[in-house]
This record gives structure tokens, C-alpha cells and sequence, in this order.
């Protein structure tokens, strides 16, 4: 048996694959698909694009200054209102009051004749004593000679 | 615009995720602008394809790269920048097609969107009209009409893939589904508009045999 006989009857061993009878007409639709004409893009394509895109930036700082703005104003009539609703309270220690003395008065009948009694002295600034205290310790005598 | 000439010729080498880093980290403007040249011819593509209009499509495109300029914190350097764009892209139309169905006189249930077996009962979209501005030829105009039948969720499916030819991969993270169903999708899309276009091509072709 020849190499070509031999082949022959490997390849009648084998199925074919089937090809589905509208191979063609899928065929022919996807390559009419693939020819479709591209639509065309207009020269000014580029030009309004770049008018929108400047338009929408200054859309959006204005956009971005109202909110601002907003912002500001609420904050301002917030802190406005809070004033107006919240009672003072202080937020420091109060002053101390000034300090009251009794004016010294004596009557006209006494006047020469009243002893006067010297302020007493505070309790801190009392003077020491130097006299010795009665009943206290006797000084040491110098040693003879 | 205040980008110059020998900037943006500077930048062109980079690829995407270079050109990004230094759109966030600078704010070069240069860098955004070369991104923009790269991919709007192809957003606009994306967009016209899966709203059916291409005034919209221009509105949405720019929508994508305003958001592009907004949000450009939001994007990861691990990602691709192609995948993340599409996402955006994606988001736009999602969001644009359901403003749109709300305020026309469609029932409730054609509303929803990943609920695929919903979507079989979907009423298509008949406001659908041919814009000779991008469809010129009458084969075109067929397939446009055709994707615009099918529900959003295929529709968008078979765009990314057949048209803007992102892989299944990419097509699950933009459209953040499991790749089971991007798949699931992209073939169901396949068989209803082979089945939507069958006399165009029976048409160029002559009568395919009946299918069992």
C-alpha cells in the first residue's frame, strides 16, 4: 500500500465537521458589519468639546463660591441665633469688692475727753517681748574667774 | 484651545496609559487632546451605531470626553485606557436610551434592561430613520435598521464586538456582565439579525436553503 492509499484511508477513518448551511449568510453579515461606514467626526468636534469643558469649569467655581458663600451665611446666622438664645454667663471670676471700713466718728461732747484707743494691731504683726518672761528661765551666771 | 502643536506632536508616541498618567498627574491638557484625536472618530462610531442618530451620537461623544476630563481621578492605571473609555461611552448611551424610553410611549416592561427574557418582548425602536450623513448606501441603511431593532442589550453587545471588535473580555468589563452572557448576547444578536436581513440577502444572493 502506497503512502497516498495509506492516507486516503486515514482520512475516510475520520468525520468530517459539519459546517451549518448558513455559514455563508453568518459570514457575509459580520463582514457587512465590520464594513459599515465609520460616522464622521465634524471639524469643530474638538472646539466644542473645549467650550463645554470651559463652560463646566466655570459652572463648577461658581457652583463652588455659592456653596461657599452659603456656607458662610449659615454659619454667621447660626452663631447669630445662638447669641441671641444663649443668657450671658461669665466666663471669668467676679471682681472682689472693695473693702468697707466704718469711718472712725466721735461724738462733739467727747471729743477731748474720749481716750483714744490705738488700732489694734494685727495678730501677725505683733511685736516680740524682749522683757523676760516671769516665771521663766534665769540667766546663766559668767564663771569665776 | 491653548495646546500647542509641538506639544501634542511631543505626546503622539506615547501609548494610552502613558498619555493618561499624565493627563492625572499634570493635568496636561496636551495629553487629553491627543487622547481625544485617538479615539473620537471611534466613540462616535460606537455611539451613532447604538443610538441610531448621529446628531445624538456627536452630543453623547462629547458627553463621554467631558466626562473624561471630569472624572479622570476615577481611572486606575491597572486598567486599560480603551476599556474604561468605552465604559463611559457605555454609560452615556445606557443612560440617554433610558431618558429617551421614558419619556416616549412605550410600555413598562421594555424598559428594563439586563433582564434578558424581558427584552424578548421588547417593541423595537421605530423612531429609527436612515441618516444619509453616515449611511449613504442602501446595504447601510439595512443593517443600521436592523441593529436598531434589536433590544439595547444586544444591540450593544454585537457593536462592541462586531463593529468597534473589542473581545469578549473587554466587552464583559465595559458592559459589566459575566462573559456567559456577553456570549449568550452576541449570538442571539447574531441569529436576529441574520434573520432581520435575510431578504437583503436573498436579495444580493439569492434564496438560502430552509433552515431545519
Amino acid at each position: 500500500m502506497t503512502r497516498h492509499d495509506q492516507h486516503l484511508r486515514l482520512k475516510s477513518l475520520v468525520p468530517s465537521v459539519p459546517v451549518p448551511e448558513d455559514f455563508e449568510e453568518q459570514l457575509w453579515l459580520r463582514r457587512m458589519l465590520r464594513e459599515l461606514p465609520s460616522a464622521p467626526v465634524p471639524d469643530g468636534f474638538e472646539e466644542m468639546l473645549w467650550n463645554r469643558i470651559r463652560t463646566e469649569q466655570r459652572r463648577t467655581v461658581w457652583k463652588r463660591s455659592l456653596l461657599l458663600l452659603s456656607l458662610v451665611l449659615t454659619l454667621g446666622g447660626a452663631i447669630g441665633i445662638w447669641q441671641l438664645l444663649t443668657p450671658p454667663t461669665p466666663n471669668s471670676p467676679p471682681l472682689r469688692q472693695p473693702l468697707v471700713i466704718a469711718p472712725l466718728t466721735v461724738s462733739p461732747d467727747t471729743r477731748f475727753t474720749a481716750k483714744a484707743t490705738p488700732p489694734e494691731r494685727p495678730a501677725l504683726q505683733r511685736h516680740r517681748e524682749l522683757s523676760p518672761i516671769p516665771g521663766g528661765t534665769t540667766p546663766m551666771l559668767p564663771p569665776e574667774e | 484651545m491653548s495646546v500647542r502643536a509641538a506639544d501634542l506632536k511631543a505626546l503622539s508616541d506615547l501609548d494610552d496609559e502613558a498619555l493618561m498618567a499624565l493627563f492625572q498627574r499634570e493635568n496636561s491638557e496636551a495629553a487629553y487632546t491627543v487622547l481625544v484625536r485617538r479615539y473620537k472618530s471611534a466613540i462616535v462610531n460606537f455611539l451613532y451605531r447604538f443610538v441610531g442618530n448621529y446628531d445624538d451620537a456627536l452630543d453623547l461623544a462629547q458627553e463621554t470626553f467631558l466626562r473624561l476630563y471630569k472624572y479622570k481621578g476615577t481611572y486606575e492605571s491597572s486598567q486599560r485606557f480603551s476599556t474604561w473609555l468605552y465604559t463611559i461611552a457605555t454609560n452615556v448611551a445606557r443612560t440617554f436610551y433610558q431618558h429617551r424610553q421614558r419619556h416616549s410611549a412605550l410600555p413598562l416592561s421594555s424598559l428594563r434592561w439586563d433582564d434578558e427574557e424581558e427584552h424578548e418582548w421588547e417593541i423595537p425602536d421605530t423612531s429609527y430613520m436612515p441618516d444619509t450623513r453616515v449611511d449613504s448606501t442602501y446595504i447601510a441603511q439595512r443593517i443600521q435598521q436592523a441593529l436598531m431593532q434589536l433590544p439595547p442589550a444586544f444591540r450593544e453587545a454585537i457593536v462592541l464586538r462586531e463593529i468597534m471588535e473589542l473581545s469578549y473580555e473587554e466587552i464583559a468589563e465595559v458592559t459589566k456582565t459575566e462573559l456567559g452572557t456577553v456570549k449568550s448576547r452576541i449570538n442571539r444578536a447574531r441569529q436576529r439579525l441574520q434573520h432581520l436581513l435575510r431578504d437583503l440577502y436573498e436579495e444580493l444572493y439569492g434564496k438560502t436553503p430552509e433552515q431545519p
